[in-house]
């Protein structure tokens, strides 16, 4: 019994053998042990030891973590970077993902225009986010910059601001330019999701008396409840790792005045930058928790919006 | 049927390892390789962050030493770009792919590496004749000299002649001639200075070009480093209180923390600001953006109640040449001829005349006029650029502490006060090194 049963739960869909099935998975798991795996739990462990550069000073027990919460600089950065990220979060859910359900719902009616629009959202997507950083920094430079110019041209010359510049400002540029690039993700998975929904649905619906609005709220939308969730904790992820765009807009401090600073770049700063850098051992202690807080927060996420899930479906 | 597909799965998998290892070893010499070579051969390998010089350095500066020293050919290489070079250098020297010899950081910067790097006091003779606030920056903790200085950064105001000329301005003697320039350019729609404030590192640099006579430069450096006094000290204060007050006089004025360090360069290098505060260094990125650009500089003149009764030009050694401590015993000998005439006259001189730097080497004279009036002034006044002279060496550094206040000053969230509080703070339980 025992064995019938060990024998079912190897045999794999796709009706390869076990030992077939071990050796597709093998390599991949092998790669995933050495690049991500390994250097995890080496980054772990160094934030237990003391470092001078890369030498190991010995072993430091909590002292990093303590260091990271209780001394200056880092226990006055590590706050508003984390508040930063999820400020990033935040606006990521509202320009990117809610623009790009719309986009997508829009998009699901134009069967020709669809691919086309598909693809044009998608293209920034493709560009290396450390280039669509220094692209917005020169587009919203207020010497040089189309932005301020273009508000000018058109009368609304009261409107060009340092948007770069002012700390009020600057973060929400982050958000706004991460939207711009990823905009095609959502627009992407939605559509997917969308097209995935039976069409006798909204059309038994609209027999009903409907209206289009009616039929989104309590058709479409449930139904899409599932892909909201993973694109929200795929955004979540997404944020608050985020680094090259504010590293492109803001250097390694997140100028100005650490109004753009997340803490991968607290982390980066710590561990590498020209100045106060070579604190391996703190860095380590950041890369660590900011793992920890992701992996429990996307943990937790899943489990609530499993639930919310099979009560909308 | 499973083990024909099992024996495709192992086809697949061999075929991609044997890719994969054939590119391997197809990439990886022999050990015999290079020992057929001719035996006398000694290639060295240096590491730099100056990408913008690569080409100067390996066919201009390096074949003289290679033309008098037969069988030793030198490679320079800038692997990285500048903000990533600490981190590339730290994990070649501890590995065991390092360069033979590097460019290493000055002051603080070269703390981290000693232990990886050969003394050079008895290699390098005559080390110790070099002006000892430019030695210092090649000096470990523990007294002994690490590098061989490579070039000195004077900071002064550069200004555009022709904009000068043209509006018929000439170079400001006094606070109040310096003022009228400054009122004189914005009345003819030329933003005055260019300052790129977004970017918080220059801001420490812009603060002591125009406040260093307000503080009292080496005068405040002694009462400072000694204790007697700290970064919240009224004229220090009154010196960044100064650097605001001039706020309406860079370019985008209360927008001024929206302008890049490359936009300034840029806006000074198109004639569209009239003057810039800065180092050395910016001479060869203004002269590359528009090589007809007429160029001057100039000390800034005492402020009122100036604690230094003349201008000063401050200045710091960036960055020295040092060897590899694992270095190949077989290049030794090469290494220690190489890093002996980076100290020299002949090698000074190709670096002053073809880079456009201040050498640290003995008896360089400087042809270019431009050079020749920043090192004027600056021997003329000369002082220690504290924030790297000095307080590199502390953690938080008082520089990283600094540019973000004074970004806060020019947004109006920080008074002069809490910046030199906050200054005097991030450095309070530092120990400054003993030379």
């Amino acid at each position: 019994m025992n064995t019938a049963k060990r024998k079912s739960s190897r045999s794999t869909g796709a009706g390869l053998g076990f030992g077939a099935g071990m050796l597709f998975v093998l390599p991949a798991a092998a790669l995933f042990a050495v690049f991500i795996l390994v250097p995890l739990v080496t980054a772990a462990g160094y934030s237990f030891f003391n470092w001078a550069g890369l030498h190991n000073e010995g072993f430091a027990g909590l002292d990093n973590y303590v260091t990271l919460f209780t001394k200056p600089p880092y226990r006055d950065q590590v706050w508003p970077a984390l508040g930063h990220n999820l400020l990033l979060f935040i606006g990521a859910m509202l320009f990117q993902n809610t623009l790009g359900l719309a986009i997508a719902t829009f998009l699901h009616r134009f069967d020709r225009l669809r691919r086309f629009f598909q693809t044009i959202y998608t293209m920034p997507y493709l560009v290396s986010p450390l280039v669509i950083g220094y692209l917005w920094s020169l587009m919203l430079s207020p010497l040089f910059g189309p932005v301020n110019n273009l508000l000018k041209q058109i009368g609304l010359g009261e409107f060009a601001h340092p948007w770069l510049g002012d700390p009020n400002t600057a973060i929400w540029m982050v958000a706004l330019i991460t939207a711009w690039q990823w905009l095609g993700f959502p627009i992407l998975l939605y559509g997917a999701a969308i097209a995935g929904i039976p069409q006798e649905l909204g059309e038994a619906a609209s027999i009903d008396g409907a209206t289009p609005a009616k039929r989104f709220w309590h058709i479409t939308f449930p139904l899409l409840a599932p892909a909201i969730g993973t694109v929200s904790i795929l955004t979540f992820i997404g944020a608050m790792e985020s680094f090259p765009i504010p590293f492109a807009i803001g250097g390694s401090k997140g100028d100005p005045a650490y109004s753009t600073d997340v803490l991968s770049l607290l982390f980066y700063r710590t561990g590498f930058a020209a100045d106060n850098g070579g604190h391996i051992g703190v860095a380590s202690a950041i890369a660590t928790l900011l793992f920890l807080f992701i992996f429990g927060v996307a943990v937790v996420a899943r489990r609530m919006l499993d639930r919310v899930e099979r009560r909308l479906t | 049927m499973n083990r024909k597909k099992l024996t495709a799965a192992v086809g697949v998998l061999a075929m991609t390892a044997g890719v994969a290892l054939a590119g391997c070893t197809s990439a990886t010499p022999g050990p015999g390789a290079t020992d057929g070579a001719t035996a006398a051969q000694v290639d060295l390998k240096i590491w730099s962050w100056r990408t913008q010089d690569v080409d100067i350095y390996n066919n201009t500066i390096f074949p003289a030493f290679e033309a008098a020293n037969p069988g030793i050919n030198v490679e320079f290489e800038a692997p990285v770009v500048n903000t990533e070079y600490n981190q590339a250098l730290t994990t070649a020297l501890v590995g065991s792919d390092g360069p033979d010899l590097a460019m290493v950081r000055a002051y603080g910067g070269l703390q981290g590496w000693t232990k990886d790097l050969q003394p050079l006091d008895d290699i390098v003779p005559g080390l110790d004749e070099i002006d000892p606030a430019v030695l210092q920056g090649s000096k470990g903790v523990d007294g002994k000299i690490y590098s061989v200085p490579t070039v000195v950064q004077t900071m002064q105001m550069f200004y555009n002649k022709d904009l000068f000329d043209q509006f018929g301005l000439s170079v400001p003697k006094t606070w109040d001639e310096f003022i009228e320039v400054n009122e004189a350019l914005l009345e003819n729609g030329v933003a005055p200075m260019a300052v790129g404030a977004k970017d918080s590192w220059v801001l420490p640099l812009v603060s002591d070009v125009l406040g260093a006579a307000r503080y009292g430069a080496t005068e405040f450096e002694a009462k400072v480093t000694s204790g007697e006094t700290t970064f919240a000290d009224p004229d220090y204060v009154a010196a960044i209180q100064l650097v605001k007050d001039l706020q309406k006089y860079y370019a985008e004025g209360d927008g001024v923390t929206g302008v890049g360090v490359t936009d300034a360069e840029t806006l000074f290098s198109a004639g569209l600001a009239g003057m810039y505060p800065g180092g050395t260094f910016e001479l060869t990125t203004f002269l590359t953006n528009d090589p007809d650009i007429n160029v001057g500089t100039f000390p800034v003149p005492t402020p009122p109640d100036s604690v230094s009764a003349e201008a000063v030009v401050p200045a710091y050694a960036d960055g020295g040449w040092a060897i590899n401590a694992d270095i190949d015993p077989a290049k030794q000998e090469a290494a220690e001829k190489l890093i002996n005439w980076m100290y020299s006259t002949e090698f000074g001189q190709l670096v002053a005349d073809n880079l456009l730097m201040f050498s640290a080497a003995p008896g360089v004279t400087y042809s270019d006029p431009v050079l020749q009036q920043m090192w004027a002034d600056y021997e003329a006044s000369p002082a220690a650029y504290l924030m790297l002279v000095n307080y590199r060496y502390c953690d938080p550094t008082a520089d990283s502490q600094l540019g973000p206040d004074l970004q806060n000053m020019f947004l109006g969230t920080m008074t002069a006060e809490q910046a030199g509080q906050q200054v005097a703070d991030a450095v309070a339980g530092c120990e400054l090194p003993k030379f």
